[in-house]
């Protein structure tokens, strides 16, 4: 049995938390660490069980969306999540958006009530085994202080914005985007109040839509980074503008099986339904690609995809770290791991019941992946095609097949006919059929793999299991495959 | 950024897939005792005494809207809420719940508009300060965009209201002991596993209860007290030797209301109908069909889920002015103004919306303080409304140059949470049965070579609405030969072009074919999900596009 009790009552808690303007005016949106530390020390002490885990994270959010060419509105706030993980026996988990020393107390002291319960009543539980707990100190950085600027900054998202809408609206076009901040402090502590986890993170956002006048033309850019400082304007509204103008008139193109060149962000949108196909259980089960058939069993140790591919996470990565935490339930950091090495199935993720089942390491699904690639740039992939198909990015995805990942979607904002070393024509779009484990066996050409912004990504079939902005980095290249599979024409722009 | 737990994804995505992540299949189920004197319990007894009263959240509401004007907004709203949220489960047919979830939140959203310019603060402290704080935020932000704006736009009149509403209950389900609610799942679960090759996995019940107060710089203060039933139980018949997917069936929909919701009188006998059938279903020899042009017969659940994701979510104003241009996307039903009047559809196709009871999202007023009506969306195969805010119904007006009116204001916007974005949302559609007798059996009878989609649960489409696909992960798809349901279909799929595809729709069936259906939809940056439903006929269409979904590497 699990209980879990979400109270988010009490009051006056501003003495602890400042308001958001005051803390922009202070330079830093989010709580500080010695605040952060003083509260979770405090609220260890009300606690009468030895194995408990208490995190505090603080999460603030600024969005400005753009559309028709104007701001349309701007959306911003913050969010303070406590947790207090009980670990031993059935259970127990407590989450709450209220600091307030009434608040946490009444929730804990109700927790350990039914902890005990439950212990009287003999309770048994398959969940009744020693969840582990992480015992080591880790630790990530993922804070850049430009982001942190913008954030305090009364002018940056204005400035942002409006550099956006003049590069697009100079260019005779109908302008939408999406401009987006985030900062994150958060802690674990246990009870022998060892910090077992600080982390500080920001993130950003950037994309663009260029669609022209007569509506007949889109195009979309987009950069996601950490490091605000790292965004580059200018290119996102000029890569927009440039799919919406490139080639003139759109004509229609015979679907079916073609050459085609995949961008970083279109990759992107693929690599997000893989995530769930590394599951252990699953694909024991026979449910995934990964798996040997639908009766069961698993293809660890054969080759899956082309030998030039690498797929791995780790929350250290250079471009595309993160915290290592994914699961709120999570006691144990998930681990870096390689799930793939030069094509072969490595690892999977093994969740933490069926890791402690099958004497496995736990490690949590790959949300953040890179997929190493090659060093050939898009241009170069242009230049080298005889006939293809290059797409800007791929939308409106969903899994049409668990068992092979077969994947349906559309291009979007940005097709074009590739002929002869040269983009000739913008053509319309497709819908396409194709799953990562067919075409990820056709690749002719790779280049270099980069964080790819995602765009409008929300919740559907094969890929529920992240919500919410931002999503954790996806380090893809951009690359030319064969015989991928435009199975109809989409009549839209 | 939240991440999704496998909590969440119980109760918030679709069963089949949910049995893995609790071990269902795996080793270490095993039956769970649990103290008695939890079960005895109402949800109820573990919610704090002391939660916010409706006065208080008006006394927040106030003093945002205060902070706003002095700070100096030219409009102001605020949405601000004391929300519960009581879920529990069972895992096939036990009696003993397997969790018990129970989550209070306090959430308001402050929108703000200078000069045209739009800002949106949101929080979660309980506190008049915290309120007032963020409002003067929102107006300082909102200073920052005037330039960026363009063109002022107008916001189109409404009455201002002051008034209390409640969703209509009988039965409070956080006064039904937990042990009670498990219970009465498990019944549910043996009815339909009584049935030789019908199974279920998790079932659940899960009970909002949300007081929202709407007030706004005009003068309108609106509290409404909103119950929200959101079951989840689907059975499945499937020979489990066969390897085959299941054929499921979803038994219990999302619903405004109390515990009366999942108690209607029939509902075991429904469910018992339900079992032979899928099993008869599940029993069906299974093979591909060729590809090509087929008439087809789609049941109301799926009838009424093509029509809100395609016709419905097209005819949201702000989607079809491209306000969602780099989000959800854009619409084929687009100008508006050119659009009014247009035929889209067969004759046949009379659609209304209504956020009435039962509705998921029933409610008095909407998120713009807007009172409620049904409307005609569809007449006769035309366009005849498009479900618009008060910021861009003016956009439809373009007869004369007078002030904006209010006609076009039914009450469609909704913030899904106190929090979140207030964007205009289709209501619950219900799509107009045939008054002459036409069941579904009477609909294949006429049918020398077609087939059957029943029981859809996604539709995927292109940004602009204007194609869609669905396969057997999304439909069910079945063979009819010569009248009569003969085969399941496997490796098919079922694409269209939204314009043909609603042209082709030949018939609908009686008020016995009707059916629910219920989706969450996004919309927004970031993405917003709410819930979107209908109740249809079954249907007929001439022809659809039927596809092979057979891939080789």
């Amino acid at each position: 049995m699990s209980f879990h009790i979400r109270t988010s009552h009490g009051s006056n808690v501003l003495q602890d938390v400042p308001s958001l303007v005051r803390r922009v005016a202070e330079g830093r949106p989010v709580i500080t660490r010695e605040r952060l530390l003083a509260l979770s020390h405090r609220l260890l002490q009300a606690t009468t069980f030895n194995d408990v885990q208490l995190s505090i994270a603080h999460t603030v959010r600024m969005v400005t969306r753009l559309a028709n060419n104007r701001v349309l509105l701007s959306d911003d706030g913050d969010t303070i999540e406590v947790q207090i993980g009980y670990t031993r026996g059935p259970f127990v988990y407590f989450n709450t958006n209220q600091l307030d020393d009434r608040t946490l107390v009444a929730g804990i002291t109700e927790c350990e009530r039914l902890l005990r319960a439950s212990a009287t009543a003999h309770v048994e539980s398959w969940m009744h085994h020693e969840i582990p707990m992480q015992d080591t100190p880790v630790s990530v950085n993922l804070w850049h202080e430009p982001t942190v600027q913008a954030m305090t900054s009364s002018t940056a998202r204005e400035t942002m914005a409006s550099d956006l809408l003049r590069a697009v609206t100079r260019a005779q076009l109908q302008a939408s985007g999406f401009v987006g901040l985030m900062a994150r402090a958060e802690t674990m502590l246990r009870k022998d109040g060892d910090i077992v986890f600080y982390n500080e993170e920001t993130d950003s956002e950037i994309t663009m839509t260029a669609r022209s006048r007569d509506g007949t033309r889109s195009g979309w850019g987009g950069q996601a980074a950490r490091d605000w400082s790292m965004i580059r304007p200018a290119d996102i509204a000029q890569r927009a503008i440039r799919m919406a103008t490139l080639e003139g008139a759109v004509v229609a193109v015979e679907p079916g099986r073609r050459t085609a060149i995949l961008t970083s962000t279109a990759m992107a949108q693929i690599v997000r339904f893989l995530a769930k196909q590394f599951d252990a259980r699953d694909t024991d089960g026979g449910e995934t690609a990964l798996s040997k058939s639908p009766h069961g069993g698993n293809k660890l140790r054969q080759r899956v995809v082309d030998p030039r591919l690498t797929m791995t996470s780790d929350p250290a990565d250079p471009d595309g770290g993160y915290r290592p935490f994914f699961d709120e339930l999570a006691c144990v950091a998930t681990p870096p791991m390689t799930w793939i090495e030069h094509g072969t199935l490595k690892n999977m993720a093994y969740d933490k019941l069926y890791a402690m089942d099958r004497g496995k390491t736990y490690a949590d699904l790959p949300f953040s992946l890179r997929m190493t690639g090659g060093e050939t740039t898009v241009d170069e992939m242009i230049a080298s095609c005889r006939e293809g198909i290059y797409v800007n990015q791929f939308s409106d995805l969903s899994l049409v097949d668990r068992h092979s990942a077969l994947l349906t979607g559309v291009t979007r904002d940005g097709c074009f006919l590739v002929k002869n070393g040269q983009i000739v024509k913008a053509i319309k779009n497709f819908r396409f059929l194709e799953s990562p484990f067919f075409f990820l066996n056709k690749i002719d050409v790779l280049g270099a793999p980069e964080r790819a912004a995602f765009g409008y990504t929300p919740q559907v079939p094969g890929d529920e299991w992240w919500r919410g902005w931002p999503r954790p980095p996806v380090i893809v290249p951009p690359m030319m495959v064969r015989d991928f599979n435009f199975s109809a024409l989409a009549d839209f722009v | 950024m939240r991440m999704l737990s496998r909590r969440d994804f119980v109760w918030s995505s679709s069963l089949a897939a949910a049995g893995s992540i609790l071990g269902v299949r795996g080793a270490s189920a095993r039956p769970i005792g649990v103290s008695p004197t939890h079960l005895a319990l109402p949800a109820a007894a573990f919610i704090p005494e002391d939660v916010i009263t409706p006065s208080t959240l008006r006394v927040f509401a106030t003093r945002a809207l205060d902070a706003a004007r002095s700070a100096g907004a030219g409009y102001a709203d605020v949405r601000v809420a004391e929300h519960q949220d009581f879920f529990t489960y069972i895992v096939g047919d036990s009696e003993l719940p397997e969790g018990i979830y129970i989550t209070p939140k306090f959430m308001y959203g402050i929108r703000v508009m200078v000069d045209g310019a739009w800002a949106l603060v949101h929080g979660s402290v309980p506190h008049p300060d915290a309120l007032a704080t963020s409002a003067r935020q929102a107006v300082a932000t909102a200073r920052g965009y005037v330039r960026l704006n363009g063109p002022r736009q107008d916001l189109a009149p409404v009455p201002v209201v002051t008034g209390v509403w409640e969703t209509p209950m009988q039965l409070d389900p956080f006064t039904v002991p937990i042990g009670d609610q498990a219970a009465l799942l498990s019944a549910y679960v043996r009815s339909a596993e009584r049935v030789r090759h019908v199974s279920t996995s998790i079932t659940t019940f899960r009970w909002i209860r949300e007081t929202r107060v709407f007030a706004s710089s005009e003068g309108s203060m609106l509290t409404q007290t909103l119950r929200r039933a959101l079951p989840e139980f689907e059975i499945k018949g499937q020979i489990i030797q066969s390897n085959d997917p299941p054929t499921p069936r979803k038994l219990l929909w999302p619903a405004s209301g109390g515990y009366e919701c999942v108690t209607k009188p029939g509902l075991e006998e429904d469910i018992a109908r339900s079992a032979e059938e899928v099993a008869a279903l599940s029993r069906l020899p299974r093979g591909p069909l060729p590809v090509g042009r087929y008439p087809a017969i789609f049941d109301g659940t799926t009838l009424g889920m093509v029509l809100g994701r395609t016709l419905g979510v097209a005819v949201e104003l702000d989607r079809a002015l491209g306000e969602e241009a780099g989000a959800g996307g854009s619409s084929f039903l687009s100008p508006p103004q050119e659009m009014f009047g247009t035929t889209i559809a067969n004759p046949v196709l009379n659609v209304t919306a209504s956020r009435a009871m039962p509705s998921i999202n029933a409610v008095k007023w909407d998120d713009e303080g807007v009172e409620t009506q049904p409307f005609p969306l569809i007449q006769e195969g035309k366009i005849v409304n498009y479900c618009a805010s008060r910021r861009t119904a003016p956009a439809l007006d373009t007869r004369n140059n007078l002030r904006p009116t209010a006609k076009q204001l039914f009450g469609c916007v909704l913030a899904p949470d106190a929090d979140q974005p207030a964007l205009v949302r289709v209501p619950h559609l219900t799509i107009a049965a045939n008054s002459s007798r036409a069941s579904v059996e009477d609909l294949c009878k006429g049918i020398s070579h077609g087939v059957l989609v029943q029981g859809a649960e996604h539709v995927s489409t292109d940004p602009q609405l204007s194609s869609g696909f669905m396969n057997e992960w999304s439909i069910h798809l079945f063979e009819i030969a010569h009248g009569k349901v003969v085969r399941r279909l496997d490796g098919n799929g079922l694409q269209f072009g939204t314009r043909r595809f609603w042209k082709s729709l030949r018939g609908v069936g009686d008020p016995s074919t009707v059916q629910p259906s219920a989706i969450r939809l996004h919309k927004g940056a970031p993405d917003v999900e709410a819930w979107y439903g209908s109740n249809a006929p079954a249907g007929f269409f001439e022809e659809a596009d039927i596809i092979s979904t057979r891939m080789n590497a």
